[in-house]
């Protein structure tokens, strides 16, 4: 279960490469399916689903989307995001 | 939270398989409080993160569940790129002349790559690295000071 772009996107690529059935998870779906069909155009495993991950029930969603699509999930690589630039005051 | 939800939701099911690897990526303020851009909230929440990820650790441990952060120096992502323009502008500097300086920061003399993250955390995911957990693997072309 990983992200859709940048070091997430490219973890989804290594991982699927070396056997892995991956979970594209992120909240803008556009992203996610891109993900999915370049990586399903290499001939490797993966689904993707639309989940806010800094919800309870965002990370239940993910969890209960790859548990129904590939089983239970044994690699998270989580990739979240700490905020924009800005100081103290 | 995004990472303590998740860790909560799959560990019953790691623990089930007697196998699990947690990868949480964060960036090089884990090891070193940013100083040279104004970052606040990534020197507080990725403390935070690295103590969550070696009490994590500890726990998941007996099971064969490894728990390990990769701390993410200067990557070219669209999120990076994004950062730097954005404070170039409010510095008055070229995004060109930026990342010059900070390549010249960097021992390896240049910005990584997100396969390079990928290399790392394909190996922290792999059966080789049953033995590493708790652990911040910094991919930052020897950036960070710290020992």
């Amino acid at each position: 279960m990983v992200n859709s772009q940048g070091i997430g996107r490219a973890c989804a690529q290594g991982l699927a490469e070396n056997s892995a059935k991956v979970i594209v998870v992120a909240l803008r779906q556009q992203g996610i399916d891109r993900a999915v069909v370049e990586l399903k155009g290499e001939n490797l495993v993966a689904a993707g689903v639309s989940a806010d991950m800094t919800t309870v029930e965002g990370a239940r969603k993910a969890v209960s989307f790859a548990r129904d699509t590939f089983g239970d999930p044994g690699i998270v690589v989580t990739n979240v995001h700490a905020g924009e630039l800005g100081r103290w005051d | 939270m995004s990472l303590v939800n998740i860790s909560r939701k799959v560990q019953g099911h790691m623990r089930e398989q007697s196998w699990g690897r947690i990868v949480n990526i964060g960036s090089i303020a884990m090891k070193q409080p940013h100083r040279k851009f104004p970052l606040i909230t990534h020197n507080v929440t990725r403390a935070g993160q690295t103590a969550f990820n070696r009490t994590l650790a500890d726990e998941l441990a007996p099971h064969n569940i490894t728990v390990n952060n990769l701390a993410t120096g200067a990557i070219r992502t669209g999120k990076f790129e994004s950062y730097m323009s954005e404070f170039a502008s409010k510095t008055g500097q070229s995004y060109e002349a930026l990342l010059a300086g900070i390549s010249a920061d960097i021992p390896v003399g240049r910005i990584g790559e997100p396969e390079e993250m990928a290399a790392a955390c394909t190996f922290l995911c792999s059966t080789r690295a049953s033995f590493i957990t708790g652990q911040t693997v910094v991919v930052d072309g020897g950036e960070v000071d710290t020992l």
